[in-house]
């Protein structure tokens, strides 16, 4: 009676399996940022303040391009966003010679006149090396697609719901996507790097919820602990160990008995 | 006695039938990256998938069923867990057979974390995948240890290993295949548990949504594939040391080296996995330098010790250059090029550049192909010859090693020329930029057809003396 409650508890379990939705997990920051690598971007035309047009071919075809997304109206993340782009750029060596940054508006009730007076009134710059404007919403859509960014409305506000991030462009294609509110001075290291072709791996470590992890990552240092998943990779070595050495003590040749 | 020849020539018929088809399946492959079956290339990845466990798994099987006769001239293996291996084989392969076919299951021969949980299939699909793999490896973890137990009847573990060898102390003489095999075995069940481990993980994810860790999961899935096809080499090579000897009237016994080459694999070959974690940045580096060391430590050695060996057991030997001298003398040949395939594979400077092209599956499919499944089928040739004799025409013989030479390098050729151009392996169909992948496919194509031709011949000859074998039970 017993077996049958087991067989049955395994059968209801394995048909669990089989035909059950799959446990969904949250997609992790590191799986959406890497959504758009490798992407061409569009040569999109930036409308800037005083009636410039600029191409972003132009801008990317001597120094990567830092592209990012926002809109003037925004009352939520988009101006303590750039603050944090500006700031952390002025934190790891300013502008200089590595790249340029283009932030591009999204809202078709932009104009680059209120684009440029957000700049000014955030502080980013200097203007050739950082451009702020808006662009058609022909060229908008693919600029968006191209680099992993999306937007809805809010209903009942004037708002809209969209990520914060910035995408660093490389002869024209993505090559790393930082997402977030602000922008860290480690990773944005990372994303310099990457500007100049260096490659910087970057990966979800497991989390808490994963068992047997073979290394832990402390944030605050970086330093890796070892798991308890390299004991775990040590266990078939030790079983075939355990195992063999049984085998041969318990079948060994018994010596024929004294007569 | 007749128990123990109808599993010996059951093993024979399942092994061709079953390399045959799955010969077809890797024909099929090579057709959709030709561009030659458009129509079917939806089926690509699940044949692939078929095709790389369908032949890792028939050729451990093929070397256990020839390292278990071998043996069975030493020590006296079960010939009801050879059955009951044999049963457990052919439920795991109907298994495999409904997760491909039905459940259109497409992870690949590695089936790699997370891929059996994230792809476009059905989910019973992967569940009856992963029961495929619990059957196969529950199967062959009871003949492993069977055979490990017969050893151990007659042996003490540090005669096996012969260790007496390498001391110089009193012993008894070793045959190499007893202590070959059981340095395979022993490995063998640290490969079979991995294996199990890897399923449980997964079974774990899929009841619970509880992720597992992908650096572990991969350490642990190539633990069990990595061994898997390098035991499978060793076990043929250790019954190779016991039947050529045969044929050149000259004995091949143990002595320190060969224990010496041969410990030093039991002890080495558990960490040369590691070369297929390179381009794993979160493995720890001294993983990956250990990884290099082991990977031609745990080859070179035993190769050069084997290799040495049979050279000189055949110069000037009056031999008859039948199938199975030709065939083995041809499969520690391949063994060897494929080896240096892999040796330079695994150097991380090199791996680095190659580890996705084919120049991957070309130094495999060379020790595979030209060394493994020559070894195996040699001995199965032999087999048969011997329970049922039958006058031998070697004009045939040398036409099927002639094609099977000709095709299967011609066709290793065409995987090694792909992969020093750049041609990217696991790719159905290939984009503009490195189109001559399929007109390298093509001529692969027809090289593989040679092989068949090859291998039809010696069907036709193994199929004879298998007939008279079978009817020699019966009568």
């Amino acid at each position: 009676m017993r077996s049958l409650r087991w067989a049955a508890v395994a059968c209801a379990l394995v048909a669990c399996a089989v035909t059950g939705t799959p446990p969904v997990r949250a997609e992790s920051v590191v799986t959406a940022e890497a959504r758009a690598l490798h992407r061409a971007v569009p040569d999109v035309t930036i409308s800037v303040a005083g009636g410039e047009q600029v191409k972003l071919s132009s801008l990317w075809h001597d120094k990567p391009v830092l592209i990012t997304l926002f809109y003037q109206r925004c009352l939520g993340s988009c101006s303590p966003f750039l603050r944090s782009l500006s700031s952390t750029i002025k934190t790891v060596g300013g502008l200089g010679d590595d790249y340029r940054v283009v932030s591009v508006s999204f809202d078709p009730e932009d104009t680059p006149e209120r684009t440029h007076e957000l700049a000014t009134q955030l502080g980013l710059g200097p203007g050739e090396s950082w451009k702020v404007g808006t662009t058609s919403p022909a060229q908008l859509q693919p600029l968006m697609d191209s680099v992993g960014f999306w937007y809805r409305a809010i209903p009942g506000t004037d708002q809209v719901d969209h990520p914060s991030l910035v995408a660093m462009v490389r002869d024209g294609r993505v090559v790393r996507v930082l997402l977030g509110n602000t922008v860290s001075p480690t990773r944005f290291q990372e994303l310099r790097l990457e500007a100049r072709g260096t490659f910087v791996p970057f990966y979800a470590a497991p989390d808490a919820s994963t068992r047997f992890r073979c290394l832990d990552v402390d944030p605050a240092t970086g330093q890796l602990r070892l798991g308890w998943g390299l004991v775990v990779l040590l266990l078939p070595a030790a079983l075939a160990l355990a195992l063999s050495l049984a085998v041969f003590r318990l079948a060994r040749p018994r010596p024929a008995p004294a007569e | 006695m007749k128990h123990a020849q109808r599993n010996t020539l059951g093993w024979i018929a399942v092994t061709v039938v079953l390399f045959l088809v799955l010969l077809l399946v890797g024909m099929f492959l090579r057709a959709v990256q030709a561009n030659q079956l458009d129509a079917a290339q939806g089926w690509f990845y699940p044949m692939m998938t078929l095709h790389g466990v369908g032949m890792a798994g028939l050729w451990w099987v093929g070397a256990m069923a020839c390292a278990s006769r071998v043996l069975a001239r030493y020590v006296e293996p079960s010939e009801k867990v050879s059955s009951f291996a044999m049963l457990g084989t052919v439920a795991g392969v109907v298994l495999l057979l409904v997760s491909v076919f039905l459940g259109r299951f497409a992870a690949g021969w590695y089936f790699l974390y997370p891929l059996p949980l994230k792809g476009t299939w059905p989910r019973w699909s992967t569940v009856v995948f992963l029961a495929s793999l619990t059957v196969l490896a529950v199967t062959w973890l009871v003949w492993v240890l069977d055979l490990l137990r017969a050893i151990a009847k007659k042996f003490p573990l540090t005669r096996a290993l012969g260790w007496h060898y390498i001391t110089g102390a009193e012993g008894p003489e070793v045959p190499p295949v007893v202590l070959i095999t059981t340095v395979s075995l022993i490995a063998a069940i640290a490969c079979l548990v991995s294996g199990a481990a890897t399923v449980v993980f997964f079974v774990l994810e899929l009841f619970t949504g509880t992720g597992s860790d992908p650096l572990l999961m991969k350490n642990l899935t190539f633990l069990f594939g990595h061994l898997l096809v390098n035991l499978s080499l060793y076990l043929a090579v250790g019954v190779i040391y016991d039947v050529l000897p045969t044929y050149t009237g000259r004995p091949w016994k143990a002595n320190r080296v060969v224990a010496v080459a041969w410990n030093v694999v039991l002890w080495v070959v558990l960490f040369a996995y590691f070369h297929h974690l390179y381009m794993d940045f979160a493995q720890p580096p001294a993983f990956q330098y250990l990884g290099q060391v082991a990977s031609y430590v745990s080859s070179i050695p035993s190769a050069v010790v084997t290799v040495f060996g049979a050279v000189a057991l055949v110069y000037r030997a009056p031999v008859r250059w039948n199938l199975t001298v030709a065939l083995f003398f041809l499969g520690l040949m391949g063994w060897g090029i494929g080896g240096i395939g892999a040796v330079i594979d695994s150097t991380i400077a090199v791996n680095s550049v190659l580890h996705n092209t084919l120049w991957v599956p070309a130094h495999f499919h060379t020790y595979m192909i030209e060394g493994l499944v020559l070894m195996v089928l040699g001995y199965f040739y032999h087999y048969c010859q011997e329970e049922a004799p039958i006058e031998e025409d070697l004009r045939l013989h040398k036409i099927a090693t002639c094609l099977i030479v000709v095709g299967g390098y011609g066709f290793l050729a065409m995987f090694y020329l792909s992969g020093a151009l750049g041609v990217p392996r696991r790719f159905a169909i290939y984009p503009a930029n490195v189109a001559h992948g399929a007109t390298l496919s093509k001529v692969a194509l027809g090289f593989i057809t040679l092989f068949l031709g090859g291998l039809l011949v010696y069907a036709r000859e193994l199929g004879r003396r298998w007939n008279k074998a079978r009817q020699a039970i019966h009568a």
